[in-house]
């Protein structure tokens, strides 16, 4: 990966750039990377920048095709990439524009607890944690669920565990589209989705996903901070998961569809992990009644998850949840694909809005935020990597205008895990973050050196960018103090 | 020679497959996505098996490539099995017909290492270079 991309980027201004859709025949519209100088030596290292050129091929993508400053390879679509496509002029939906890990996303909680109150029992706390939240690589759930209640799962999402007492109604309010998505189908689920989902509710998975106790660092805007409750020295819960065996294998089963309708819709795309249909198709209408409903499993899954963590924080100190003040920011999802009106170019157009490791950002006033955020706008929460930052946002009129109201989803990856495997060492890792008061338990030592902070781009970096580019705005920061992986 | 060797991959695990059949490529593919998936800690003594047979028809080599591979990863994500030996592999254009002996997962014998969500068409290339057959694969992990 040493050769940098060699395609064309035009500076717009300090932190836009376009790729122009002359760059490669069969491109639609512009690419548009948010990036500055210094990330955008990162970018060009790998493929990414080609991946934003080749979903410029979707049909009925409208405005750019997107490129957010935490953008890195992926497959078929980069990660960190948004595309949307106009429905009336036969948009296409592309379950690769989403991703295996459907509905993949982040949840903030904040507690009354301080630093101060948490750095004597962290290790109690973190080991408690640790037992509480099934981790790692086949990991099953404590949280069991019947066949009959998966199905309700996958139709009413975080209902389901709030109806089972894991969790409150105000838990809803407070997660993207009240924790279950509209038009989900548990009939669209392929039985060996179901199989692949059936014993993982509540549980958080391996790879890049984690569940951290972090501590607020630094405040941005006070009176934002207020209108969420945080302030500084305060401690927070973030919790990153996805829908698990059942969202991949849903991803696979439509992909597999979808390969035969490039053909037959006349799709012509240059990677086959870019197979898509339009929204309209039958092909379409299933896939997003499918992912939907793992969408609706995912954030079931983030709701199970935080109840254990809840449950392991009572143990710790001894009280309940409720007098820790353990209440739910907002959870949103990162990989998900809807139907959404944005106005394009003076007129309003229903589009469907892709976001691959992208996350919504809807501004104030917004008629899909909950009454609390109207007058802030939405939290946006964007995990860095287990060493250094993550961070509260909220989203902008300017994301509304430009990115079809979406910014960034995390740090993004800048080495391979090969990479950071040659170059990292599990006790050295450990001894690292200790040094940094960061306390860790993972079930996976491949994993964790894979996860090193240096394999990660610096989320502060990043979000600089989109906060001055205006795609977000600063609210508050956040570090780690315990940190679970897979 | 050697059956296989990762490639740079920013945020997915890459690699390259190879064989002198295509019996061999497939070999190769599966203990692949299991060096991904698993290490041996140390050998046990007994463990448990369960004999299982795959069948595949697919239109193209990169197709049934991916199929035999996410029937391996359908049988360990469910029943967290884990290939023991290929019995017998029969591959006549793209069609597939296996005999697998798989053993479960154990802590105590194995480490977890990555958990795959998919085996990706992304760069998915199955071809014979001088006389050899060889493979690209991209798991999203």
């Amino acid at each position: 990966m040493s050769d940098l991309w060699p395609g064309v980027l035009e500076k717009i201004d300090d932190y836009r750039w376009r790729i122009p859709k002359s760059y490669k025949k069969g491109m639609r519209v512009d690419g548009l990377i948010y990036a500055d100088e210094k990330l955008l030596k990162d970018i060009k290292k790998d493929k990414a920048l080609e991946q934003v050129a080749n979903v410029a091929f979707l049909p009925g993508i409208v405005g750019a095709s997107l490129g957010m400053p935490d953008i890195h390879w992926g497959y078929g679509f980069p990660i960190g990439g948004v595309a949307a496509t106009d429905i009336e002029k036969g948009g296409v939906v592309s379950p690769g524009g989403v991703g295996f890990d459907i509905n993949c996303g982040v949840r903030l909680m904040r507690t009354h607890l301080t630093e101060k109150e948490v750095r004597p029992r962290l290790k109690d706390l973190v080991t408690g944690l640790f037992n509480t939240v099934p981790a790692g690589l086949g990991s099953e759930g404590e949280i069991r669920a019947t066949a009959k209640d998966e199905k309700e799962i996958l139709s009413r999402g975080s209902g389901w565990a709030v109806k089972k007492g894991f969790g409150i109604d105000d838990d809803l309010d407070a997660t993207e589209e009240r924790g279950a998505i509209e038009g989900a189908d548990p009939e669209a689920v392929s039985s060996r989705a179901y199989e692949r989902g059936k014993t993982q509710s509540g549980t958080l998975g391996s790879g890049n996903h984690f569940l951290e106790v972090q501590v607020v660092d630094q405040l941005y805007d006070r009176d934002l901070a207020d209108a969420f409750g945080l302030d500084l020295g305060q401690v927070v819960v973030m919790i990153h998961s996805g829908s698990r065996g059942l969202g991949y294998q849903v991803c696979d089963d439509s992909i597999r569809v979808m390969l035969k309708c490039l053909g037959k819709y006349n799709i012509n795309v240059p990677d086959r992990q870019l197979a898509s249909a339009p929204v309209e198709s039958p092909e379409g209408k299933a896939y997003l009644s499918a992912m939907r409903a793992a969408a609706n499993y995912a954030w079931n899954n983030r709701q199970c998850l935080m109840h254990l963590a809840r449950v392991a924080f009572e143990k710790t100190f001894g009280t309940s949840w409720e007098k820790l003040g353990m209440f739910l920011i907002y959870d949103v999802a990162h990989n998900i694909a809807k139907i959404e009106k944005h106005v394009i170019s003076g007129k309003e157009k229903l589009l469907c809005v892709h976001r691959k490791g992208a996350t919504r950002a809807f501004g104030p006033g917004h008629p899909a935020l909950p009454e609390k955020y109207k007058k802030t706008g939405q939290p946006v929460i964007i995990p860095g990597d287990m060493g250094r930052n993550s961070y509260l946002l909220v989203g902008t009129e300017c994301a509304m205008q430009e990115t079809f109201g979406t910014t960034c989803h995390g740090a993004g990856r800048v080495k391979s895990r090969h990479e950071a495997k040659r170059s990292g060492d599990y006790g050295e890792l450990l001894k690292e973050l200790e040094a940094k008061g960061i306390v860790v338990m993972a079930t996976s030592h491949t994993t964790l050196v894979e996860e090193a902070p240096s394999a990660y781009k610096d989320v502060n970096e990043v979000v600089d960018v989109v906060h001055n580019a205006g795609l977000a705005k600063r609210v508050a920061r956040m570090r780690p103090l315990g940190v679970i992986k897979g | 020679m050697k059956r296989f060797e990762f490639e740079e991959h920013t945020a997915d695990i890459a690699v390259l497959v190879y064989g002198g059949s295509l019996k061999e490529l497939f070999t190769s593919a599966a203990l692949a996505m299991f060096n991904v998936l698993v290490a041996k800690k140390k050998n046990r003594a007994t463990s448990v098996l369960k004999d299982v047979v795959i069948q595949k028809n697919e239109e193209s080599l990169e197709d049934l490539l991916k199929s035999w591979l996410d029937e391996l990863l359908f049988t360990f994500s469910t029943e967290h099995l884990i290939l023991h030996r290929i019995k017998a592999l029969n591959i006549e254009e793209t069609t597939l017909e296996a005999k697998v002996l798989l053993e479960t997962f154990d802590g105590e014998y194995f480490e977890s290492k990555n958990e795959i969500k998919a085996v990706t068409y992304h760069e998915l290339k199955v071809e014979k270079v001088r006389n050899r057959w060889q493979a690209h694969i991209v798991f999203d992990v």
